[in-house]
């Protein structure tokens, strides 16, 4: 118990610095995305299966209103196909706009503001209330709750509603806190419930009339919590309810509740079946304790302690989480569990109970207001001031359970289950980004949830989020299919406006470049590819092709300085012996995390060896040599043939123009012969023989002719069968040469004429095709028997 | 004294028992015979499906260079690996307890003239694979006097490759 009163003494502190520094410390999330009244903040949603996502969010900007720029502390709260976002301004003004959400089209470009339809669907008077007077410090912090045919949302001390569809019609009440608070700020969104049973008396009959209407419960920072029905007949003063945080506490003037409602129709600790659950944050009494609440009769049961002893080491900023789809016996369907703000969390039966709390990341120095996820066999939960994510199975809940640190401003999580595996979305208001793990287990979270950590996809982001993700959202407003949307909201996006900021679902896959494109033979060229969504790539090859003998296979590699994402290798460009541009073809195929793959294709052009201009027509005849003198048939050669390739350029032209031009001598200059080449493998690993590559031999001139010899080693072995002269494969085989001509021309003069001198270089490119029709060479295996048991 | 005669009156055995112990004696020995015959049958069929296994191995993965005629092994694991890919493959009807491969060696025309592992008689001849197995035999109980349930016998296998060029007629021009 000592412990305990330790924790709570220093809880008390530290409310009391933040008191005294800041309002906005107080600002809770309000996760309302599903309209989910059992704040569990996780969607079940069978088909969410392998989808990966853009790196880069949509974002639809709200503009500058009435030339304020607009402010939210919620998540967009998302029905259907619509999004509905509550934003403030710096005119005392709040707003509730309507997004309708749709396909990604073509002028959806990932990164890119969207064109979508924003309505202006309710403006409220939200007031000043900033230590300067500006009214974004704290206010306004209420998103909208749209359920049971209703939107409520809480405003500046008010609750407003109206039937869904039908903004004119709204209503409003005050919530009323303790007299002479005058602190008239939400931060907490309406619960709305199933339809209950209302009382109220008919003026004018004086009869008592009950009826049934959803009620809507929200408190605010007067210490105050409203339970409003949501439908009065005519002629009826309804009967209200409410709940103040001096009516189980002393001196709790300044106790206020910012913990969002959750609805537990498990209850029966407040009468009938059924209440609202929420937490209040004790900053003046210290009694930091659990509200449930009858809507219909405004009986509360108030859950402070356990045997004697405080059962919260904080206060209860946050909105509880009721288990629903319970497989465990020890946590069944409404089992409560809520955090502390300084992230201990606790588990309670249905009636509020204590049966255990875990605070193995609880730091009550470091409040960390936010919301848990529990998916039916896990709490999930971030703690130690925004830094870790932590998970815990609820059937041994307060035994043991996995965190994992190192991050920074972590925001609630948002899970989808799918049945089998849980995707756990976060987003961190310190940083750039959106965490999202690959799909774990759920039925061994807490293991597979360490094991996913190097695994997690950071998408990208405008800005800093300003509030949690809401995962797994959107429906096509036109043919309703799912849109698997991720969405969140930024004070800064771009150009300094707040932003919807939404993430869809992307197909894995990879653009290509070759840089540069056109090269010489013997330059380097780099291959780059770029993977889309980021962070998802886990390694990536290249095959680069001319079609023919030129064949590459590259490894790319992360390029860490790269923005975004980029893999690339260098190669250096083959020299191009062809005449003509040689196109290689680059086919990059990336391969994913989880094991999909991508490919892109795209090419590069090796400019052809540059020769000397002429375009001479050289005769190119190679003649293969058996080892005992026979030669093969013309154009025909076999593997370890020694080939002899003899080149004949006929006597070029001497210039045009000159008298009498007569070539006196002409001679190659520089040949060679560009061929294929093999060499035996002899790394010690592979099947493959040969490695094939095409080499250069330097051809000796003579005159106009020049010969050269090398070895058919690249093909025919092993020889088709039978040995038949079947041709295996026709090789083209280049020899560029250049060639000096010599000439004499006359120079007429007055008596007549003499001769001049000159010479020029002129040069050409030979081509030969050869067939390569079998080998010489054969191996033949022999099996020799050593000892005598069955000896030949 | 007198020297103890055979057959004497004294006791000696009835020519009859001799008999029997003659007869006994040829049906040991025709079981051992035929017990020998057995092994030698088995051992052969293991033989070939050695030298089966090893002279596809050897195709699969040398190459001949072109210039010499020597033999290059490109891959030693990977030609163990299909060594015994292809000797299950012989041996498909044999369960797998009935052979072990108990050394695999391969050499390469470097090792040649060098001496052969122990077991084997030869000189390395170039490029080969020196294979040693032992053949394990249940031993039915029998008339043969055996304490052992189980005969190992070992085998011992080169399987070489040579290269042939057929224009000269010439071998391996490295050996």
């Amino acid at each position: 118990m000592f412990k305990k009163k330790w924790f709570r003494l220093i809880s008390l502190i530290t409310i009391l610095f933040f008191l005294a520094s800041s309002n906005a410390t107080k600002a809770a999330d309000n996760y309302t995305h599903d309209a989910d009244i059992s704040r569990d903040n996780t969607v079940v949603d069978s088909s969410f299966n392998g989808i990966m996502y853009n790196s880069n969010p949509y974002y639809i900007e709200i503009p500058a209103w009435n030339g304020y720029r607009q402010y939210s502390n919620t998540t967009p709260a998302v029905v259907g196909n619509q999004l509905w976002q509550f934003t403030f301004d710096d005119s005392g003004n709040g707003h509730l706009w309507e997004i309708d959400t749709q396909k990604p089209g073509s002028n959806w470009i990932p990164g890119s503001a969207v064109s979508a339809s924003v309505t202006l669907v309710q403006n409220f008077d939200v007031g000043t209330s900033g230590s300067n007077g500006e009214v974004n410090s704290a206010a306004g912090v209420s998103g909208p709750t749209i359920a049971q045919g209703y939107i409520a949302i809480a405003v500046g001390g008010y609750l407003y509603w109206w039937p869904a569809g039908h903004p004119d019609q709204d209503q409003f009440s005050p919530i009323r806190g303790n007299s002479g608070n005058a602190i008239q700020l939400i931060a907490a969104s309406p619960l709305i419930t199933p339809p209950l049973t209302a009382t109220g008396m008919d003026i004018t009959t004086g009869d008592t009339v009950t009826w049934q209407t959803p009620f809507a419960i929200v408190g605010s920072w007067s210490g105050g919590v409203i339970s409003q029905p949501l439908y009065t007949p005519d002629n009826v003063f309804k009967t209200q309810w409410s709940y103040n945080s001096t009516n189980d506490a002393t001196n709790a003037t300044n106790d206020i509740v910012t913990s969002s409602p959750a609805w537990n129709s498990h209850t029966n600790a407040v009468g009938t079946q059924g209440a609202a659950v929420f937490g209040v944050d004790a900053t003046q009494s210290g009694k930091n304790r659990l509200i449930l609440m009858d809507p219909m009769t405004g009986n509360i049961k108030t859950i402070y302690d356990s045997g004697g002893s405080p059962i919260f080491y904080g206060p209860i900023d946050s909105s509880p989480a009721i288990v629903s789809n319970s497989t465990s016996a020890s946590a069944p369907d409404g089992t409560i569990f809520v955090p502390d703000q300084g992230a201990g969390v606790y588990q309670l039966s249905a009636n509020g109970d204590y049966e255990a709390d875990d605070i193995s990341a609880m730091d009550q120095n470091n409040p960390c207001i936010a919301n848990i996820a529990l998916d039916g066999q896990n709490v999930i939960w971030v703690g130690e001031g925004h830094t870790s994510i932590n998970a815990a199975p609820i059937n041994m809940f307060g035994e043991g359970s996995y965190r994992l640190g190192g991050f920074n401003g972590l925001n609630s999580p948002a899970v989808v289950n799918n049945g089998t595996t849980d995707t756990v979305f976060l987003a961190s208001t310190g940083q750039n980004g959106l965490l999202v793990t690959n799909p774990i287990s759920i039925s061994n979270l807490p293991v597979s949830f360490g094991q996913a950590q190097n695994t997690w996809q950071t998408l990208g982001s405008l800005t800093p989020a300003y509030t949690s993700v809401a995962a797994d959202v959107g429906t096509d407003s036109t043919d309703g299919t799912d849109l698997h949307y991720l969405t969140t909201w930024t004070n800064y996006g771009y150009d300094t406006q707040g932003c919807i900021e939404i993430w869809a679902p992307s197909a894995y896959g990879v653009s290509a470049f070759v840089t540069p494109s056109i090269v010489d033979g013997g330059t380097t060229v780099q291959v780059q590819a770029e993977p889309y969504p980021t962070d998802t790539t886990a390694s990536m090859t290249a095959h680069v092709t001319d079609g023919a003998a030129n064949n590459f296979d590259l490894t790319l590699y992360p390029n860490t300085s790269a923005s975004p994402e980029m893999w690339c290798e260098n190669m250096t460009a083959p020299e191009n012996y062809t005449g003509s541009p040689d196109v290689y073809t680059v086919t990059v195929t990336a391969t994913s995390k989880s094991g999909s793959t991508a490919t892109a294709t795209t090419n590069f052009t090796v400019n052809p060896l540059p020769i000397p201009p002429g375009g001479l027509t050289g005769t190119l005849k190679i003649d293969a040599l058996r080892r005992n003198g026979e030669l093969e048939p013309p154009s025909a050669a076999k593997f370890g043939n020694n080939l002899t390739a003899t080149l004949t350029v006929p006597t070029p032209s001497p210039p045009p123009g000159l008298q009498n031009a007569i070539v006196t001598g002409a001679s190659i200059t520089k040949a060679w012969v560009h061929h294929p080449n093999g060499v035996p493998n002899t790394t010690g690993q592979g099947e493959q023989k040969y490695f094939i590559s095409y080499v250069d031999t330097k051809m000796t001139p003579t005159g106009l002719t020049a010969t050269c010899q090398f070895l058919e080693s690249w093909a025919g072995y092993p020889p088709h069968i039978p040995d038949d002269g079947t041709v295996m494969e026709t090789d083209t085989i280049y020899a560029p040469f250049s060639v000096l001509v010599n000439y004499k021309y006359q120079v007429p003069t007055a008596k007549g004429f003499y001769w001049a001198t000159g010479s020029y270089n002129t040069g050409g490119d030979a081509t030969t095709n050869e067939d390569i029709i079998g080998s010489d060479w054969y191996t033949y295996p022999v099996s020799h028997i050593e000892n005598h048991y069955g000896g030949k | 004294m007198r020297k103890p005669i055979l057959g004497d009156d004294r006791g000696g055995v009835a020519v009859f028992v001799l008999g029997i112990l003659l007869i006994f004696f040829i049906l040991i020995v025709t079981e051992a015979f035929s017990y020998v015959s057995y092994v030698y049958r088995a051992a052969n069929d293991l033989h070939n499906g050695i030298g089966i296994a090893g002279r596809n191995a050897l195709s699969d993965f040398t190459t001949v260079n072109p210039a010499d005629g020597s033999v290059i092994v490109t891959d030693n694991n990977l030609l163990e690996q299909h060594f015994s890919q292809y000797l299950s493959n012989q041996l498909q009807k044999w369960p797998s307890s009935c052979y072990t491969i108990t050394s695999f060696q391969v050499y390469s025309e470097t090792d040649r003239n060098s001496q052969a592992p122990v077991g084997f008689s030869t000189i390395v001849p170039g490029t080969s694979i020196y294979v040693k197995m032992d053949l394990i035999l249940a031993v039915m109980p029998g008339l043969v006097p055996e304490t052992f349930s189980h005969w190992s016998i070992p085998l011992t296998d080169i399987i070489s490759q040579n290269s042939y060029e057929s224009a000269t007629g010439e071998w391996n021009l490295v050996r």
